[in-house]
């Protein structure tokens, strides 16, 4: 789990202005919110979870993906199907 | 109350996004109305979406952003620079304008058609971002207190009016739309 944490944050840290904001990340942290990211760079950040883990992240998913955790929950029950 | 969103992207700062494989199925629903004689017009309806997303929000909605979740029903041309259109979520329709220049595109929209020709823009340039001391006066000027919902969704605490505003920003510009709808006496 510690790993995939790691990986999700060197994902959203690519697109993120301040990069000390993903560096002190929590699980519960907010990748809109609290990552001051640009919206429209969840885009890349969908797209780039979905090819390393070799997923589709359908509408229903995407909506639920507001934290950190969210991202690391939805990966872990696509990778699992 | 009566709310409203906004939306500014400029095109060479979200282009490659937009073009990446896989993305535009994200945003658009297979038989959702398309234009495929605008260059970007993924990234317009991007725009679309965020800014009724952004209504969305303040009236209490808690999920992600997910562009397919609001389909565009109507979008026209008024002339090469200006578009209009109608929105649907969750059975609710949203009206929206959008503005475009060859480098960007600004879209607001709001819960009322009516409301939209009231809606007050505030442009903010070679701003970073919201700590911005000129973009602050503006609010310490107006008595405005800025607050964020849990997705990150601006809205103001006002002690006089009863308003709402939205912010959006790229490219270190800021955009701040503004709505009065009632005035205390």
């Amino acid at each position: 789990m510690n790993n995939l944490f790691e990986e999700v944050k060197d994902i959203i840290r690519k697109y993120a202005f301040d990069k000390t904001l993903i560096d002190n990340a929590t699980e519960n942290s907010g990748i809109i919110a609290d990552f001051k990211i640009n919206s429209a760079r969840i885009v890349d950040i969908v797209l780039d979870i979905e090819e390393k883990y070799d997923i589709e992240i359908d509408d229903e998913s995407l909506e639920k993906i507001i934290t950190v955790k969210d991202a690391m929950n939805i990966i872990t029950e696509k990778t699992k199907a | 109350m009566s709310f409203i969103g906004n939306d500014i992207m400029f095109f060479e700062n979200n282009v490659n996004t937009f073009s990446r494989k896989g993305a535009v199925n994200h945003i658009l629903s297979e038989n959702e109305f398309t234009d495929e004689s605008l260059n970007h017009f993924p990234i317009i309806a991007w725009t679309i979406k965020e800014s009724i997303y952004k209504i969305i929000c303040k009236d209490g909605y808690r999920k992600a952003f997910a562009p397919r979740n609001i389909s565009i029903l109507k979008f026209e041309k008024k002339d090469s620079s200006n578009f209009s259109g109608e929105a649907i979520f969750q059975n609710r329709k949203y009206f929206f304008h959008s503005q475009i220049t060859d480098k960007l595109i600004y879209t607001y929209a709001g819960d009322n058609f009516n409301n939209l020709s009231e809606i007050k823009h505030h442009f903010f340039y070679n701003v970073s971002d919201i700590s911005n001391k000129e973009f602050n006066n503006f609010l310490e000027i107006r008595g405005w207190e800025i607050n964020h919902t849990n997705e990150g969704i601006p809205y103001v605490i006002n002690k006089q009016n009863i308003i709402d505003i939205s912010i959006t920003h790229d490219n270190n510009v800021i955009v701040l739309s503004e709505y009065t709808y009632f005035i205390k006496e």
